[in-house]
């Protein structure tokens, strides 16, 4: 008799799938000094070939250098600026430092909220943060990227999310966007996922791909 | 004459002295012919437009100096500190990785992971490495979460704090010794030496004694009084590291010499340069070399091209910028951020 397998990756699970001689690690997240960064950089250190690098996590998780990479690789992006405490509105607002993460943006649309804010991220201005300032009418969008592939999005973000899985390489991430007014689509910045946040098809899409090869760790 | 830009942070500057070495800094690289830009956080964005980028600034890739080195390695200007020297050398266990794989005599030591931390796992340390022992958070700078411990319950303190901050942590064997050679290291080759004169009160370089604060004393060694071996091992050590600028901890102990760690962004304002004179010229001649420039230009081209991006130098980049995207006069104009730099 077949038994249906719950599809849902475990919590805090982290796997690796092996193709082509590189070692892919799919986990929640990435962010430096945890324990799939360091998988990383030990078989870096070991001369094995891995996906992602440490510093494509680097660069996909420091919203900066993800904006300017990204915009090197030519896909549209929002500007951004490195500021201690002005920011002009409305604007997102990201932290930069070890306690910030870009799931935790703050879209400020009014000073008295901005100053709360800034004086949260920085920590009272111990920290700088990065600015990008949008128009009155944009909105922002996020979709979910399993190896580049996106469920349920237009083909617009898919085709999006497909070249930032070839300039970032992450498995797995979310892809923060601001949409404008002419309906296109800026990239604001890349953020871990949770398994729990996945939509069913999403579970299912990521299960059927580790079912392949694949090795976990607990 | 090339442009060269200091990247500094007035929120990390903490004596009077790091504000002379950048003066100094400074001095030097126009008597050479060059123009200075001191660049903060907030300018950024005038990274592409430098010939060249020289970080001082407390370096970690959680802040902005590798934002700022990163920013330049993407557009192909010499930047040092570079950002894998700051990935390696920022993170100890990446960084004693890289001089194990190189097989450079260092303490004996162990990457302890947090879901394999029991008191089982410290007495076996303890066996292992003997007592005490040293533990290191992993991006630790100025010996600040470094930590001695004699036994199980202090280990298993330390870790549980040091774990709140990583998933792995270094555990090291102790070694005892009244000074650390620093050898200052450029492309591999010897830029000076020092020795830092650990205080009595402590086992590191800087510690908080009774709520004090106590610095080493830093005393430049000619290069004619540097054994040999400790220079060789110096370069040895930052050549596992990269061909950046870095400065090698180096203690001898029953006769016997061991890497302690290697940093980037060295300390250069302690007098380090006392008996070698031209420490920035040789820096500063380095990092605007024809051939630092090659390798930029190779650096970018290899971690743009890797991820199919198109490389562009800085004169093109200029006009790539998103809609959006404010002005340089509006972007630098703000009372505020003037302020805080």
């Amino acid at each position: 008799m077949n038994q249906r397998r719950d599809p849902t990756p475990k919590k805090d699970i982290m796997y690796t799938l092996s193709e082509d001689g590189s070692q892919y690690i799919v986990n929640e997240s990435y962010f430096y000094k945890t324990e799939p960064y360091y998988v990383i950089v030990k078989n870096e250190n070991e001369g094995m070939s891995t996906t992602p690098s440490s510093r494509d996590v680097l660069d996909a998780y420091i919203v900066p250098i993800c904006l300017e990479k990204a915009k090197l690789a030519g896909i549209s992006v929002c500007g951004w600026t490195i500021s201690y405490q002005f920011v002009p509105l409305p604007a997102i607002i990201y932290g930069l430092n070890y306690f910030s993460t870009p799931s935790d943006y703050f879209l400020v649309n009014d000073h008295e909220e901005a100053k709360k804010v800034v004086r949260h991220i920085t920590n009272h201005g111990r920290y700088p943060f990065c600015y990008q300032k949008i128009a009155d009418t944009s909105t922002v969008t996020r979709c979910v990227s399993i190896f580049g592939r996106s469920i349920n999005c237009s083909e617009k973000i898919s085709e999006i999310a497909e070249r930032i899985y070839q300039v970032f390489k992450l498995p797995l991430v979310e892809i923060v966007m601001v949409k404008d007014d002419s309906g296109s689509y800026n990239l604001s910045s890349l953020a871990p996922v949770k398994y729990s946040q996945l939509s069913k098809e999403e579970k299912e899409m990521l299960q059927n791909l580790l079912d392949k090869r694949v090795k976990r760790f607990e | 004459m090339s442009k060269l830009g200091i990247f500094v942070n007035r929120k990390t500057m903490s004596s009077s002295s790091q504000l002379m070495s950048l003066v100094k800094c400074r001095d030097v690289a126009e008597s050479m012919g060059h123009t200075i830009e001191f660049i903060f956080p907030v300018d950024m964005k005038k990274i592409p437009r430098l010939d060249a980028l020289f970080i001082r600034a407390d370096t970690d890739p959680m802040n902005t100096t590798y934002v700022a080195a990163r920013m330049a390695e993407m557009y192909g200007v010499p930047v040092i500190d570079d950002p894998s020297s700051i990935r390696i050398c920022a993170d100890k266990i990446n960084m004693y990785m890289h001089l194990q794989k190189k097989n450079i005599s260092m303490p004996r030591t162990i990457f302890l992971k947090k879901r394999e931390m029991d008191g089982l796992q410290a007495g076996q340390l303890f066996e292992e490495l003997g007592c005490p022992l040293v533990l290191k958070e992993p991006s630790t700078s100025f010996s600040v979460r470094v930590e001695k411990v004699s036994d199980e319950d202090e280990f298993m303190k330390v870790a549980k704090r040091f774990f709140k901050l990583s998933d792995w942590i270094v555990v090291q064997e102790y070694i005892e010794s009244r000074f650390d050679w620093r050898v200052g290291v450029i492309d591999g080759e010897l830029l000076y030496a020092c020795r830092y004169i650990i205080p009595s009160e402590t086992f590191k370089i800087q510690a908080s004694v009774n709520g004090h604060i106590v610095y080493c004393d830093v005393e430049s060694v000619p290069v004619d009084q540097v054994p040999p071996e400790v220079i060789d091992l110096g370069k040895q050590a930052a050549r596992a590291i990269g061909r950046g600028l870095y400065g090698v901890d180096i203690k001898e102990s029953n006769g016997k010499l061991f890497v302690i760690e290697v940093n980037d962004n060295p300390s250069l304002e302690g007098g380090e340069d006392e008996h070698y004179p031209d420490m920035f010229e040789k820096i500063i001649s380095n990092l605007i070399s024809a051939q630092a420039l090659e390798d930029a230009r190779d650096l970018s081209m290899e971690s743009v091209s890797s991820a199919g991006l198109m490389a562009r130098y800085p004169q093109e980049t200029e006009s790539a910028y998103a809609v959006g995207q404010s002005s340089e006069s509006d972007m630098f104009s703000n009372d505020i951020d003037s302020q805080e730099r």
